[in-house]
């Protein structure tokens, strides 16, 4: 039981807030210095520049402002405006740079969401470009977006990314698409002219972008399909930037309603196309691009709301310690003078609460960046494989991966044999398929950006707004240090921003019954309970009982039909299937948060800063770890149960045993959960925080 | 400018001057609590003279910046991410402690001797720059000692301009009493420059810059040199955190006029 | 039993500086409370730093050779600028000592105790030490400046030789400015000059 030893762990409180030294190994980026430096820039600019605008009250006002656009010079001259882009193209960071952008995301959102969102934003216009574009359009736009170098006289150019439409994965038609195309001039031998009609709601940096990389439609015969094109300011017709949109948040990013209606060579569709019979034929859907992209934009968007809940920390811990000084309200050397709202249980233990959460949040994003990261190369050598074997079109490709799937599976149980009791031949094979373990690393990344925007943003939403609710009536006013309200309300676009809710849930609710996906999680199961053995504590053995649950309830609800007769599992029954998604998110990032506790506890003693005060920090990133379990299993456990009892009656007697036997156990599993919490508060109470906060 | 010159800057960490500083005892003498885990930021007066010697570099064709520190080579990493982006420099790490309690002659020697080693360096064409004072120490001294160290008896203190004229010759404006500058004129390298802030804001991050400097920052933290700098013949009686003193009067039944003439007369002695 | 040289420099006419009949207190009392311990006083007047036109170098060997002549073993000085400058050097030179923004000065049982600031005046420090000669740069506003009667005093005057080819430095003079310019990015003070 891990409660025996946790109860002798010896407490050694943490001395410090955790630093870049920690985070870094936490986040594993301690070897990448191109990494280390991108976040002391990101971070002059957030403490810099974006707190002294959103300290002088430049969200007041929905308008772009010169003052706003200070920011696009702060993230020019730090680098971050090319952070995006391969050193081909003026960029600084070869190879993928999910992890990158992420951490620019953290630590702008750290002061003010807004300002990650325009920083990202930019990124996201130029992604249609980067991932699907053809060579030339990827130099032309991103040597246009960098920008100048010393001598050079040019404007940097800034993108938009316009989609306004339903997202796949909706649950609604995807095909429809308020952006129409046209031929309207077609020379022999000669490139197409195509007319784009756009009109697009909550673009951002719409304000200001000097192209847009827009969602179209064919409104033609001669055109098939439908495409992402480019639209420059400069071609004829028109380009209204349109309404501003009257937002009441992320005022630091330009949103607007374009009015777009433009004449554009056919050059300008992402991707290119080819023409046959007469017709246009893009080389890539609208869908095919957008799939492409938000697959990696939305993890860091997941990341800003855990930022936020981690900024909170140092201003919440200061305004309750120094919540009775001054005045006649106590003397110093009293605890009322000393520890203020700290001497009370409730202001550290809802504290910390809001700490596990921000770990969870950001282990979980960082998790899925780094294994965006790897997925990155494995999924464009997988194209070239797929296209030198002359497969095209999702139904081919359905095909060819059924196929693989046994072998991808067949990896994964070798993979789990100890090194002597395996087929070593068998195993360096299927190790070295691209196609396998592009199947492999997909399977995650379909559960893990859904899951990550979805739990870190709505999960943080709510913690954020209880950031707010400890800093009392001074929480929402404008001088509340930290910005906290302002971050709360932003948290709420966030979790629309990039596909609301309903999107990642029905996403989820699909690819979470992947068999690959399964077969990873019961391997998690059996990690975590050695992980429990190792290591007492973590809230591993908690962790490991409630996916047991979880797997056990998918199971059930897959068999099993209401009292009506109606199937439970079935992608449209929304209110059985998307609570149990949200119940999966819960243990996903519990499990992250604890991997990396396992690589601080690792890394930590071969660098003599963090090897200092590790003690410190892995006992109580160990308490977070320990009772965040507790919290996401009591959520499985509350949701698996509404969905095992309420859809019937009266339930099968074996299925109700195995039910309430695995559950008893999750249960049971909480033994000492709570005095973890109780530690982590007391640390909280004792750690030492600067005197000030480094930012307006 | 013949050959441009070599400008050696000296500047170490201190911590962010955000923290909670308390004093602690330590194994040799007083520390700061949790002095390693505290973020730590360049000194910076000895950061003005890094950016007035890069600038100066930049300026005079043949020169050269080198940065030496003294300080635990890990939180020297850690800085370089953000001061590696700023400006262009060679790393010459002496890896001991950067607190405030050393004492600066020992300082200034382990300073002195990591220079005198610097492979390639003209000590005709040697610019010593460092800060008027570090904000740790505050003493105001080492530069001045390392200067004497290394036989460079041209010494200014609280610079905060250096004209380089057409024959090599330099104008220096100092910091003197009564809001004044003294203004000297110095015939050439070699000479010491303690700056106070220069002219110059702090250079943004450039991570082009950043990655250059890397190639060489990296090596020179991985052959950094011990130097186990202590407290030299000091004995600390006693470090501690000034009392607060707070001395308010609530007055509640006083009219504006009247506490307004008594902080007048109060203000007036 | 320590031989406390008082250090000074005069200003343009000729008199003391307030700064320096400060330091002069705290030397007075210093010596005071050192049984069979004796002062002299070192001053480096107008005519050196005129005939130099050179006060940094000049300086430096002006106040190495007060102290090493004068076979001091304590050496206490106003915080001027140009002490501020010169002294460390010099004291380097001598292989000596210095502690420079004394704020206390005290003697406890025939030990000399100094205090003085640490980070930025946010921790102050009680501190002594062993190695002599031990130069105290005394700072502005910390001692009542001395109000002594006046005596007749024996001068005894210390040529320094300068190289004038080694000298390498002119001042040209004193312009004002300084006045409205930033201190260092979060400073708390100037330079203590």
């Amino acid at each position: 039981m891990e409660t025996a030893s946790s109860e002798n762990k010896s407490v050694e409180f943490m001395k410090t807030l955790p630093g870049d030294d920690v985070r870094q190994i936490m986040w594993r980026y301690s070897d990448r210095y191109d990494l280390q430096m991108v976040v002391q820039s990101a971070r002059s600019v957030a403490r810099g520049v974006v707190a002294r605008l959103v300290a002088d009250g430049a969200r007041n006002t929905h308008d772009w402002t010169d003052s706003k656009s200070k920011l696009l010079d702060g993230f020019d001259q730090v680098g971050l405006t090319q952070l995006f882009m391969d050193p081909e193209d003026g960029g600084f960071i070869a190879g993928p740079k999910n992890l990158a952008l992420a951490l620019v995301a953290f630590e702008l959102s750290w002061v003010d969401g807004g300002a990650a969102t325009c920083s990202l934003a930019s990124n996201l216009a130029l992604s249609p470009i980067h991932e699907k574009g053809t060579p030339e359009q990827r130099h032309t736009y991103m040597s246009r977006c960098v920008p100048p170098l010393p001598g050079e006289e040019r404007t940097i150019w800034r993108g938009a990314f316009a989609l306004t439409e339903p997202l796949p994965y909706v649950g609604v038609d995807t095909g429809i698409l308020s952006g129409k195309m046209r031929v309207v001039e077609w020379e022999e031998g000669k490139e197409p002219i195509l007319h784009v009609e756009k009109r697009g709601r909550f673009i951002t940096n719409m304000g200001f972008a000097d192209f847009v990389t827009a969602a179209v439609d064919s409104d033609d015969d001669r055109i098939k399909g439908s495409a992402m094109v480019i639209l420059e300011k400069d071609d004829p017709g028109t380009f209204d930037r349109g309404a501003t949109t009257l937002k009441l948040v992320h005022q630091l990013s330009s949103t607007s309603d374009p009015i777009l209606s433009l004449r554009v060579p056919a050059s300008r569709i992402i991707g290119g196309y080819t023409v046959k019979d007469g017709v246009i034929i893009p080389n890539f859907s609208h869908g095919d691009v957008i799939e492409s992209v938000f697959r990696r934009t939305r993890v860091p968007v997941a990341i800003m709301t855990s930022a936020k809940l981690m900024s909170a920390i140092e201003p919440v811990i200061r305004y309750q310690r120094t919540r009775f000084r001054g005045g006649s309200a106590s003397t110093p050397g009293t605890p009322r003078y000393e520890q203020g709202l700290q001497q009370k249980d409730d202001a550290v233990q809802r504290l910390v609460d809001i700490w596990a959460t921000a770990e969870a949040g950001t282990s979980f994003g960082f998790a899925a960046v780094r294994l965006l990261d790897e997925f990155d190369p494995v999924e464009r050598e997988k194209d070239r494989i797929l296209a030198e074997r002359g497969i095209s079109g999702g139904r081919a490709q359905m095909k060819l991966f059924k196929e693989l799937e046994k072998g991808a599976l067949e990896y994964l149980s070798l993979q789990q044999l100890p090194e002597g009791e395996r087929d070593a031949a068998r195993f360096q094979e299927l190790a070295g398929d691209t196609l396998v373990q592009f199947l492999i690393t997909d399977s995650l990344a379909n559960i893990y950006c859904p899951a990550t925007k979805l739990w870190n943003t709505g999960y943080g939403a709510t913690m954020m707004r209880e950031a707010v609710s400890l800093m009392g009536g001074y929480g929402i006013t404008e001088d509340c240090p930290g910005f906290l309200c302002q971050k709360w309300s932003d948290a709420q676009l966030e979790a629309t921003y990039e596909g609301p809710e309903a999107v990642q849930r029905r996403q989820i609710s699909i690819t979470m019954t992947n068999e690959l996906f399964l077969a990873q999680f019961r391997i998690w199961i059996t990690e975590l309970r050695q992980l429990a053995a190792q290591r007492a504590g973590t809230g591993a053995t908690i962790l490991a009982n409630a996916m047991e649950l979880w797997l056990w309830t998918l199971g059930y609800l897959q068999k099993s039909r209401d009292a009506d007769g109606k199937a439970l599992y079935h992608p449209q029954r929304h209110g059985a299937v998307f609570p149990f998604v949200d119940s999966l998110c819960w243990l996903l990032a519990s499990r992250e948060q604890i991997l990396d506790l396992l690589e601080l506890a690792a890394k930590g003693p071969d660098n003599p800063v963090v090897a200092e005060g590790l003690e410190g920090f892995t006992n109580f990133f160990s308490d977070l770890c320990h009772l965040q379990a507790a919290r996401a299993a009591g959520e499985v456990v509350r949701i698996c149960s509404e969905l095992v009892y309420g859809y019937q009656f009266v339930m099968e007697s074996s299925d109700e045993e195995t039910f309430r036997s695995l559950r008893n156990r999750v249960e049971s599993s909480f033994a000492g959960s709570r005095l973890a919490k109780d530690r982590a508060a007391m640390a909280v109470s004792k750690v030492m925080i600067p005197e000030a906060l480094d930012y307006p | 400018m013949n050959g441009g010159f070599h400008i050696v800057v000296c500047g170490s960490i201190v911590p962010d001057p955000l923290q909670t500083l308390a004093p602690v005892d330590g194994p040799t003498g007083p520390a700061l609590k949790n002095e390693m885990m505290l973020p730590s930021v360049l000194d910076p007066w000895a950061g003005h003279s890094l950016y007035e010697a890069a600038n100066l570099a930049k300026n005079i064709p043949g020169s050269k910046v080198w940065l030496v520190s003294l300080g635990p080579k890990a939180k020297l990493q850690q800085l370089m991410m953000s001061i590696a982006q700023k400006v262009t420099f060679e790393l010459v790490v002496l890896d001991g402690p950067a607190g405030g309690f050393t004492d600066s002659f020992e300082v200034a020697a382990a300073l002195a001797g990591a220079i005198d080693k610097i492979p390639g360096l003209d000590r005709s064409r040697l610019l010593l720059f460092g800060g008027c004072a570090s904000a740790s120490r505050d003493a105001g001294v080492t530069m001045q000692m390392v200067g004497e160290q290394l036989g460079i008896t041209e010494q200014f203190l609280g610079v905060d301009e250096l004209k380089v004229q057409d024959n090599g010759s330099f104008r220096i404006l100092e910091r003197i009493e009564g809001g004044q500058y003294q203004v000297s004129e110095c015939s050439g390298a070699p000479a010491v420059l303690g700056w106070a802030t220069g002219n110059l804001p702090e250079p943004p991050n450039n991570p082009q810059i950043g990655m250059m400097n890397m190639r060489t920052v990296m090596p020179a933290l991985q052959k950094a040199v011990p130097a186990p700098v202590g407290v030299g013949g000091v004995s600390y009686l006693g470090v501690e955190l000034p009392s607060q003193r707070r001395e308010t009067r609530i007055v509640k039944d006083m009219s504006a006029d009247d506490i307004a003439a008594e902080i007048v007369a109060w203000i007036k002695g | 039993m320590e031989k406390v040289l008082f250090l000074a420099h005069t200003q343009d006419d000729g008199t003391l500086p307030g700064i320096a009949l400060e330091a002069l207190a705290a030397a007075v009392e210093m010596t005071a409370k050192l049984p069979g311990s004796s002062l002299v006083v070192g001053l480096v007047g107008k005519d050196v730093s005129q005939a130099a036109e050179a006060i940094g170098s000049s300086d430096c060997a002006a106040t190495a050779a007060l102290i090493g002549q004068s076979g001091a073993t304590m050496v206490v000085a106003p915080a001027t600028s140009r002490f501020s400058r010169s002294l460390p050097g010099a004291t380097q030179r001598l292989g000596g000592r210095i502690e420079t923004h004394v704020s206390g000065l005290e003697v406890v049982d025939g030990v000399i105790r100094v205090q003085r600031w640490y980070y930025r005046q946010r921790m102050v420090a009680t501190q002594t030490r062993v190695q002599r000669p031990w130069v105290l740069v005394i700072d502005g506003g910390v001692f009542a400046p001395w109000a002594g009667a006046a005596a007749a005093a024996t001068v005894e005057n210390v040529a320094v030789s300068l190289d004038a080819a080694v000298v390498r430095t002119t001042v040209i003079g004193v312009q004002s400015g300084l006045r409205n310019r930033p201190t260092a990015s979060s400073t708390s003070r100037m330079p203590q000059i």
